[in-house]
């Protein structure tokens, strides 16, 4: 029997030369004996563990490392490996290493191998990594997934940003495949809406944050994914099921996509559009219809989503377009959508336009088209879910620091003190601060917002900080 | 026997292993038991009705074993292979079949892990094993399983899907300075916001919890009344795109399928009740008109009347009523589909709302509906008779008519009855043939009928038959009848035919002609006239007479 002391001492060892396999392997070349040693000597100590302890767990779990269900300590030593690990398992969503005996080196060798070639936890050709396993036959080694209540905040940042430019690429793709006649993948897009459903559901910011990315090159993939995000908070907000979340999501962004039959010599036209080319425009949500019609030929659409596509530029009071030879209803969708719609617009730069609306200015010249072009009682919703200070807001805080707006107040009578990432202007550490903290000794709040600022101005690059 | 090593060559370490070995192969051996369930329990939803007891004790017995698992172990985990089940790193499960593998349907739907945790609720299971059924049902329409798990918001049952594009590396901008170098625009500044000055851009207390009670209302309906003007306008736009013109009508034509398949009436109703309006609208142009009239009749096509039969089947306990005022709205092509499917219905409601239904659309359409008077089911040929007869227009009367000369009886008899229903000079003109029928019964019912319905006519066709010699040789009960209808047609003429045979010499059957006689008697005292009064004292004197005269 070994002392605990030992045993801990073995599993420490177990990792740390697991880490520098994973940079040695990385280095060289298969065939070189370095790896062939360092594969030796790792094998020993899963052995040793397996023997000792008749199983070898190695799990992640929030910032720590466990193995056999003990937490390892982080030193000066050992942080690299540990960190390393952590941060290779994190990056593939794996949750959990099971060993069992016995472990020969060809099965630890193809583990590593396709644990390196991987992402996301998937093999070289794309399956997960899992599966990936058990097809080359290496069943003393499996793999489980991260569980999702432990991912913290970072992996979620990083989740939810490889779900918004999946996204982007996929309308991309949807629209390249639309002037191609090719068919268009809507699986792709329900299981994209899902997981921003999934995301949005357990953290608002994350994706909030993003829909602050405003693509001038790419204005329509981009602004259809950050339509997607406001509609799904808003519907998440009038608690929407996560069904219909993803309908509604799936609407959001495809609203646009009678626009990629819209030469981009009128959709980026810089002077103004003559009566033909108005009538181009016009005819996009009536396109985006038929294109989704021709996708229904393979999938099944709900009449939702169509709704969302015909009605996003019918207006409140039904006086936009397409014109109607009887009237009907704007949708709830449509209704949705056409704030999302209208809110990313004015907030993005667009050739035509001089200026860019501040995410305060937006909403104020949107309030005044309350009851005609939006829903009155839908935007006050859309105010509570982005705040009276949108996130990524630029504001100055009355001790003159600078500061992006990062999170909104979920008190409604508190919608003008978010959360805030202060930036100062000598370009020091941002933290974040909470502009609803009391100041007990003079009353009132600690710190507040004096005023909303030009980021283009002072050079801050408000989306890096979501990304 | 704790402390004591049962065999001493064996080393403290092997032993451990041994119980450890042990104790995973019956944690193996209990997963293994409960993935067979699992795939069983699944295979009878896809195959069992919902309301099928044997649907219900495999549910039981998959909850019973669950519950047992998730309490000793805590969770329930496994990999899904293209063909296995993998727990532990090892298969637990293995099919290759592709057209029953459940590994396979749930592999080839991007499932990779499947897992129940404790706290699994009865009605939780229930749903997700549903699930597998919807699929079952609704893959026709592409609908995928991992959406349909996904949807449910299961809170102890998680999966793990994958689709391979999910995998594909994508490029992640870690700078944005690209894109922001593009957003040369100036941003206006805004002095700070007094939160007072905007008091509209917030709800006043409990406003939002009425909009958030509102939304539902709006959301979980579909309004089927604007998808119909939506897809209209998008026809009217569309000019004479027939491309157009056939995506609309495809994409409505699976949402009509989905709402047959669903028994959604309502919504069906509220669809059919729309396009009459829309019918009526002026400013229809050929092409929406032709969209409207093609949605009516593909409700009523084979196709689509099966489909509905086909899931009434399925769930039995079904709104009549509703499923009634839905037929009545079909268009007349459903006149025939609807009469096959009034074979192929089980429920005497169903078949009766039908029938119903069939008797409005029938007005449509009398030829179609009688076409099935050739049908060689008289089930079916009864049931269109009496449809005829409570569509009770004239232009019904020819087509009964053919049925006088059926070989099944009661298809006759049906005839005749609903010939008595009209009121037109055809049909009673029509009504003394059945006189003549092969059948005593049917004769009888004409008499009656005759009677009834001719009145004093009728003396025309049954004196000549009562009086002629024929007649005597028929069946005592025949020869009754005839004569009590012969009864009720309240004229002299009547009461005298009864007089002849009253009188009528008697050489043989004696007994029989007593009863004949007596009836006659009886016949002549329910009728309410002075000559039958007069007869009847007449012959109860002559009787009175013979009677003294045998005696003395």
């Amino acid at each position: 029997m070994i002392s605990d002391q030992d045993l801990y001492q073995t599993r420490l060892d177990f990792v740390r030369k697991l880490s520098l396999l994973i940079r040695t392997i990385r280095i060289y070349n298969p065939e070189n004996e370095t790896i062939d040693r360092h594969l030796e000597e790792c094998l020993h100590l899963i052995s040793a563990i397996l023997k000792e302890e008749k199983r070898l767990s190695l799990k992640v779990l929030m910032d720590a490392i466990f193995v056999n269900e003990e937490r390892l300590r982080i030193s000066k030593d050992s942080y690299q490996s540990i960190k390393l690990i952590m941060d290779e398992l994190k990056d593939r969503m794996i949750g959990e290493v099971l060993f069992r005996w016995p472990v020969s080196l060809e099965d630890l060798k193809g583990f590593l191998y396709l644990l390196i070639g991987s992402e996301w936890g998937n093999g070289g050709d794309g399956h997960p990594l899992g599966t990936q396993l058990i097809k080359e036959n290496i069943y003393s080694i499996t793999v489980k997934p991260f569980d999702p209540i432990f991912i913290d905040e970072k992996l979620r940042k990083k989740e939810a940003k490889k779900i918004y430019f999946r996204s982007i690429a996929m309308v991309k793709e949807v629209c390249q495949n639309l002037l191609e006649d090719k068919p268009l993948a809507l699986r792709k897009g329900k299981r994209l809406t899902q997981s921003m459903v999934d995301l949005l559901l357990s953290d608002k910011v994350a994706l909030l944050g993003l829909a602050t990315v405003k693509n001038y090159d790419e204005y329509t993939y981009n602004h259809s994914v950050n339509v997607s995000i406001y509609s799904l908070a808003l519907g998440a907000k009038l608690g929407f099921s996560k069904k219909v979340l993803a309908e509604l999501g799936l609407a959001a962004l495809f609203h646009d996509v009678g626009k990629a039959r819209i030469p981009d010599t009128v959709l980026k036209k810089p002077d103004k559009l003559n009566e033909v080319e108005w009538e181009m425009i016009r005819s996009h949500p009536m396109i985006g219809v038929e294109e989704i019609l021709e996708i229904h030929q393979f999938a099944e659409v709900h009449p939702r989503i169509l709704f969302g596509i015909f009605d996003h530029h019918l207006n409140f009071n039904i006086s936009g377009y397409p014109s109607l030879k009887r009237k009907k209803k704007q949708t709830l969708f449509g209704r949705i959508i056409t704030i999302g719609d209208v809110y990313d617009a004015l907030t993005t730069p667009r050739c035509y336009r001089k200026r860019v609306y501040s995410p305060v200015d937006a909403l104020k010249l949107m309030w005044k088209e309350c009851g005609a072009q939006f829903d009155p009682t839908l935007f006050k919703v859309f105010v509570n879910v982005i705040g009276v200070y949108p996130i990524g807001s630029l504001v100055q805080l009355d001790d003159d620091e600078m500061g992006i707006v990062y999170n909104i107040n979920p008190d409604p009578k508190l919608l003008d003190r978010p959360t805030v990432l202060t930036i100062s202007k000598e370009g020091g550490k941002a933290r974040t601060v909470n502009l609803s903290e009391p100041d007990e000794k003079a009353g009132g709040f600690k710190r507040s917002i004096v005023r909303c600022l030009d980021p283009k101005k002072y050079g801050i690059h408000v989306q890096e900080h979501f990304l | 026997m704790q402390g004591e090593n049962p065999n001493p060559n064996q080393t403290p370490s092997d032993n451990q292993n041994r119980i450890i070995t042990s104790q995973l192969s019956e944690k193996f051996r209990e997963a293994r038991e409960l993935i067979l369930w699992l795939v069983k329990t699944i295979k009878s939803y896809r195959i069992y009705a919902l309301n099928n007891p044997i649907l219900t004790r495999f549910v039981d017995q998959l909850n019973q074993k669950l519950r047992f698992y998730l309490k000793k172990h805590g969770s329930f985990r496994f990999s899904i292979d293209e063909f296995r089940f993998i727990f532990d790193g090892e298969v637990i499960y293995e099919n290759e079949d592709m057209t029953e593998s459940l590994p396979f349907l749930m592999h080839r739907n991007g499932l990779r892990e499947l897992w129940f945790d404790d706290g699994l609720k009865y009605k939780e299971l229930e749903d997700f094993l549903k699930t597998f059924r919807s699929y079952e049902i609704l893959k026709d329409s592409q609908e995928d399983l991992v959406t349909l798990l996904w949807d449910k918001e299961f809170s102890s049952i998680h999966f793990w899907a994958t689709d391979d594009f999910l995998w594909a590396p994508i490029e992640i901008p870690e700078k944005m300075k690209n894109i922001i170098e593009k957003m040369e625009m100036p941003m206006g500044e805004q002095e700070n916001i007094e939160l007072n000055t905007l008091p509209r851009w917030f709800f006043k207390s409990g406003e939002f919890d009425e909009v958030k009670e509102a939304i539902p209302r709006e959301i979980e309906q579909v309004d089927y009344t604007n998808l119909l003007m939506t897809l209209v306008e998008v026809i009217s736009h569309s000019g004479k795109d027939c491309k157009t013109f056939e995506l609309v009508f495809d994409f409505l034509e699976k949402v009509l399928d989905r709402l047959l398949h669903l028994q959604d009436f309502k919504n069906l109703i509220k669809i059919l009740s729309f396009t009459k309006i829309l019918i009526s609208d002026r400013r229809l142009d050929s092409n929406e008109m032709e969209f409207i009239q093609k949605i009516t009749n593909y409700l009523g096509e084979p196709g689509s009347i099966e489909r509905l039969i086909a899931s009434l089947a399925r769930f039995k306990n079904f709104n009549h009523e509703q499923f009634q005022k839905y037929l009545c709205l079909l268009s007349k092509n459903a006149i025939v589909p609807l009469c096959e499917a009034w074979l192929k219905m089980e429920s005497v409601e169903g078949k009766m709302a039908i029938s119903n239904a069939l008797v409005e659309l029938g007005k449509e359409d009398i030829p179609a509906l009688a076409s099935f008077l050739e049908d060689e089911r008289p089930l079916l040929v009864l049931n269109v008779i009496n449809i005829l007869g409570k569509i009770g227009k004239d232009e019904c009367i020819p087509h009964i008519a053919r049925v006088k000369g059926h070989g099944d009886s009661n298809v006759r008899n049906e005839g005749l009855h609903v010939l008595s229903m009209f009121n037109h000079q055809e049909a009673k003109a029509l009504l003394p043939s059945y006189l003549d029928d092969s059948q005593m019964q049917i004769r009888i019912n004409a008499s009656k009928i005759l009677a009834k319905k001719l009145g004093t006519d009728a003396l025309y066709y049954l004196g000549p038959l009562i009086l002629s010699k024929e007649f005597d040789n028929r069946e005592l009960k025949e020869r009754k009848a005839y004569l009590e209808s012969l009864g009720k047609v309240q004229v002299a003429d009547s009461v005298r035919i009864l007089e002849e045979i009253l009188y009528r010499k008697i050489f043989s059957k004696r007994a029989q002609w007593k009863k004949l006689k007596s009836c006659i008697e009886a016949v002549l005292v329910f009728m309410d006239l002075d000559e039958a009064k007069a007869a009847l004292a007449k012959w109860k004197k002559k009787r009175k007479k013979w009677f003294f005269r045998l005696l003395y």
